[in-house]
């Protein structure tokens, strides 16, 4: 009875939180990657609002790892654990790259901009460079799999 | 048998990297085969596996997950040593489950700083009193007196002061929605800063006690410019709307 309601809760977690938010998160990187390119091009800022995603979606993200109820859907879909860590550093890299620059663009002053736009750049490729070495090194491994099945 | 198993884990802690001993090697290591009874034994169950005693067994889930481990391992017809491998596999799954989800929660808690300010509209007396005088003594710097742009009137103020000193601080700041207006501060008709969004959040600038201060309204982000500033010297703010292009002047008199 106990499992039944553990396994309850866990499918419920998953279609309820985690599939919206996957669905959502690909959107939501959209948007920031276009809100970035909205603050350069317009030179006003745009709202931090999307920075609440990253919130709501690590708080789902790290409930459904740290309750062992819930791991189980990444043994179910041995895919997911790889995609939700991807999904989840590409958006903290957009997140702090919407915030940079909207902060940078607060003033209106030609040097700043184009300080901000230059820092925001370098951010962006720098922290993906990163992401790549560190999942070359520690590949986004699947549930049993040997470290190359992520790659 | 333990020694050799603890040696073959001590080469598979490489960071990131799982060395899996080749197959002729392992072969010398002679390993029980599983046994498939009922899996429940307390610590000491491991060994049968290869596994060293204690690893798995220091509560019970993790007698449970060695338990389904083992039962796995036997309807996939593995050797005790492929459970042995499955069993620590399954441990550094669950391990790097863990810790990405702590990396989570640290990142959800350290995003809430970076979360926009939802400050709280002011709905007291000196709240009332300040929108119909758009003048307050009472109200504190980044006081929220509306949740939308709703244009007061555009007044121009005049402050005298008894103040011996050459500058004064003001403090600016969007009392209704933070919708992304922009306003300039001049000095006698010259400009004296950048144009800067107006938030919640005061910003803080430091002007000529004496002259005419103006403060420009540059940028509209929707339903009129609106902005309160908060002068040190009488401390007093005022409540104040603009338009793009338009201004509003704080002449300032020393007595």
């Amino acid at each position: 009875m106990r499992n039944f309601l553990l396994n309850a809760l866990a499918i419920l977690y998953f279609l309820v939180l985690m599939v919206p938010s996957i669905l959502m998160l690909l959107l939501v990187v959209l948007f920031m990657l276009t809100d970035i390119y909205l603050v350069l091009k317009i030179g006003y800022p745009r709202s931090n609002a999307w920075i609440f995603m990253v919130s709501l979606f690590s708080l789902i993200v790290g409930i459904s790892t740290l309750v062992p109820a819930f791991r189980r859907m990444y043994r179910i879909f041995p895919w997911l654990f790889a995609c939700v860590r991807m999904f989840l550093y590409n958006l903290l890299i957009l997140s702090a790259a919407l915030w940079l620059v909207n902060y940078g663009y607060e003033v209106q002053n030609d040097a700043r901009h184009g300080l901000f736009a230059v820092i925001t750049i370098l951010l962006i490729v720098i922290c993906r460079l990163a992401m790549s070495i560190y999942f070359h090194y520690r590949p986004a491994r699947f549930a049993g799999g040997d470290g190359n099945d992520g790659r | 048998m333990g020694d050799d198993f603890r040696q073959m884990h001590r080469q598979e802690k490489k960071p990131g990297r799982r060395v899996i001993l080749p197959r002729d090697d392992r072969a010398e290591t002679p390993v029980p085969e599983a046994t498939g009874e009922d899996s429940r034994e307390p610590s000491g169950a491991g060994t049968e596996f290869g596994m060293p005693d204690g690893i798995g067994s220091r509560n019970e889930a993790g007698e449970r997950r060695r338990a389904r481990i083992k039962k796995r391992a036997k309807a996939n017809g593995h050797t005790g040593d492929q459970a042995g491998e499955e069993l620590i596999d399954d441990q550094n799954w669950n391990k790097q489950l863990k810790v990405f989800g702590w990396v989570a929660i640290g990142i959800f808690v350290a995003s809430l700083f970076f979360l926009p300010a939802d400050a709280g509209v002011q709905t007291g007396e000196a709240a009332r009193n300040a929108i119909e005088n758009q003048v307050s003594t009472s109200l504190s710097a980044g006081a929220i007196l509306m949740t939308s742009d709703e244009m007061l009137a555009a007044q121009d103020h005049t402050i005298t002061h008894q103040s011996d000193q050459d500058t004064t601080r003001i403090k600016v700041w969007d009392y209704a929605a933070e919708d992304g207006d922009f306003v300039q501060i001049l000095y006698n008709g010259a400009p004296y800063t950048d144009p800067f969004m107006i938030k919640h959040k005061p910003r803080e600038i430091t002007v000529p006690s004496v002259g005419e201060v103006q403060i420009r309204g540059t940028r509209d982000g929707g339903g009129g410019i609106t902005y309160a500033v908060l002068y040190e010297l009488n401390g007093t703010i005022y409540f104040n709307s603009t338009g793009e292009g338009e201004h509003n002047t704080y002449t300032l008199i020393r007595e």
